[in-house]
């Protein structure tokens, strides 16, 4: 993997603009960076020579550094805490008109032109509720979306007679969804959909098999997950938590969709398979801390911002944060920081965007960022999966990373984000996402630290999240993609039975 | 009228005469441990308080909606 070119960056205290109050051992590596010194004289880790201190304020103070983007999340690991910012330069601002809003054309009269039906695969029972997104032309998303009724059938108006590019199914509950390009539909079609079992072998598992007796399962760890609430559901088995929406009930922080079920089914899920699904660290505490309303457009940098103080109030050791996207924010920087110096790590997933920037908040320095992978297998070959296996592909070629993942020198960590199945109000489905390979790493992270007694019992302070996150990263395996994709690597569990992709 | 997020860059605790300034020229919606939400006139109001309050730092509310991989239709057949 070639190197990128080195940029300036500036290495700052979480607070203020002194080391003083750092962990001894980053005082003392922040000590050691003096003008021209080389980062790999002073730090661990396969640091090139390029990377260098131009400048600092004083030996306690401020670094400006030049490194290679590529080389980001290793200097994170190494300096677990310390603010990487990039250096910028302002200029004058000029004014510019800027389009805003595209002209829309009208629509034309409704008719009813195209019926199809979505059948349960083997079955033939209707497939109520899904959601059927036809595309005649994909790259200009041209297209037309409807929703299959009690009778499982589909009504198009306007793509009779088309050829359908890309044709996508995404069943409510207890399905696989459904994908097929290049077809020509006409009224009275069948689609199978194949159902979903709880005991499928996906990513998820394949990479982290559910704990056998003996092994650390998370528990003493408490995990907290910013999401659209979670439950109720019978695999979940939600502590407490809060809901941190303007006007809504506090207390009510029941799933208002199925994003945050099914997040907390990847981290603790506690059901038995074959009839249920287990979670990656099935004995971890979870609190779930709804910060979408109910038919809300979104959720508020408010909200998410006193669900991270409310989740520190609440001792959680681990927030999962599947969320993210819009204007970088100062306040949300500072929560994220406050949780960080109360002894609690925040995962963040880096967005779906498409090979696109790290999205806010995964992108701020004190965030691990989590991006999405994926193994050929681990899901059926007809889903909306299959246009999401993409390059790089690791040095064990089954591994890609997702097409939807976002990248960058800001990734700290991958995880398997692709066709993973997991609990949802009303059953079990399979969800594609960051907002997926990010509870992954959450989960994975929660039961390699509860075999650190020592760890978890530190005072909460910045020393601990230091101490966690340090940990974390001997258990850290580069997958082959290299480290705009990955970060450091993926989490793995040290037990030589788990599928482990040779070092590169 | 629109909703902004104050964030305070003092030493807490937050100020409660900046607070009853907060509440006299907007509506206060939500507090947090160093950030209010509040709804105020988008044009003056906002950006006459942000002067007043120099240890703060005002920015929009933003939102962002659940994260999601499907593929949305962006214009329809002709």
């Amino acid at each position: 993997m070639a190197t990128l070119p080195p940029r300036n960056y500036i290495l700052l205290p979480r607070a203020g603009l002194q080391f003083a109050d750092a962990t001894p051992t980053t005082r003392d590596a922040i000590r050691s960076l003096t003008v021209d010194t080389r980062l790999s004289d002073v730090l661990a880790g396969e640091l090139t020579n390029l990377a260098v201190v131009l400048d600092s304020t004083s030996g306690q103070g401020a670094k400006l550094v030049q490194i290679s983007e590529s080389e980001l999340p290793m200097l994170r690991a190494q300096l677990p805490g310390v603010l990487i910012v990039p250096e910028v330069f302002y200029y004058p601002q000029l004014f510019r008109e800027s389009i805003r809003t595209l002209v829309r054309p009208l629509q034309g009269q409704a008719k009813v032109a195209l019926k199809i039906q979505l059948v349960e695969a083997n079955t033939t029972k209707p497939v109520v509720g899904a959601t059927v997104v036809a595309f005649t032309n994909f790259a200009d998303r041209t297209g037309e979306q409807a929703t299959s009724d009690a009778q499982g059938v589909v009504s198009f108006k306007n793509i009779s007679n088309q050829k359908i590019d890309q044709l996508y199914v995404y069943p409510k509950v207890g399905y696989w969804s459904y994908w097929k390009q290049k077809v020509t539909l006409k009224t009275g079609d069948k689609l199978p959909i194949q159902p979903v079992k709880p005991d499928y072998q996906d990513a998820k598992s394949f990479f982290y098999p559910a704990p056998v007796d003996g092994e650390p399962t998370g528990s003493g760890l408490t995990v907290g997950v910013i999401d659209t609430g979670a439950g109720p559901h019978p695999d979940l088995n939600i502590a407490g938590g809060a809901c941190t929406v303007t006007g809504d009930n506090p207390a009510d922080f029941a799933d208002v969709d199925e994003h945050g079920s099914h997040v907390s089914g990847i981290i603790a899920a506690q059901g038995t398979p074959p009839t249920g699904v287990r979670g990656i660290a099935p004995g971890a505490t979870l609190r779930a801390y709804r910060v979408f309303g109910r038919n809300s457009d979104g959720a508020s940098n408010f909200a998410i911002i006193k669900a991270i103080e409310q989740a520190v109030a609440d001792k959680c050791d681990l927030l999962n944060m599947s969320l993210g996207g819009g204007p970088v924010d100062t306040a949300t920087q500072e929560a994220i920081t406050f949780a960080y110096q109360n002894g609690t790590i925040c995962f963040v997933a880096t967005g779906n965007d498409g090979r696109q920037p790290v999205s806010f908040p995964a992108s701020f320095s004190l965030s691990l960022a989590v991006s999405a992978m994926g193994r050929k297998g681990t899901f059926p070959a007809n889903t909306t999966d299959a246009p999401n296996v993409a390059a790089p592909f690791g040095t064990d070629k089954k591994n890609f990373i997702a097409a939807f993942s976002n990248v960058g020198p800001a990734v700290d960590f991958t995880g398997p984000g692709v066709g993973i199945v997991s609990t949802v109000p009303g059953g079990y489905s399979p969800l594609s996402g960051t907002s997926m390979a990010c509870p992954a790493a959450t989960g994975i992270a929660a039961r390699l630290l509860s075999g650190h007694p020592d760890l978890v019992s530190m005072p909460r302070t910045a020393a601990r999240s230091d101490a966690m996150i340090q940990q974390l990263a001997t258990y850290v395996r580069p997958m082959g993609f290299g480290p705009t994709f990955e970060g450091t690597g993926m989490l793995l569990l040290p037990d030589t039975s788990t599928p482990k992709p040779p070092v590169t | 009228m629109a909703r902004y997020l104050l964030a305070f860059n003092g030493t807490l605790p937050l100020p409660p005469d900046d607070l009853r300034l907060i509440g006299q020229q907007a509506q206060l919606l939500d507090t947090a441990r160093r950030t209010v939400l509040v709804e105020a006139d988008a044009e003056h109001g906002i950006h006459q308080l942000a002067r007043q309050l120099p240890d703060w730092t005002v920015s929009p509310e933003t939102v962002v909606p659940i994260p999601t991989t499907q593929p949305a239709v962006r214009k329809r057949p002709t």
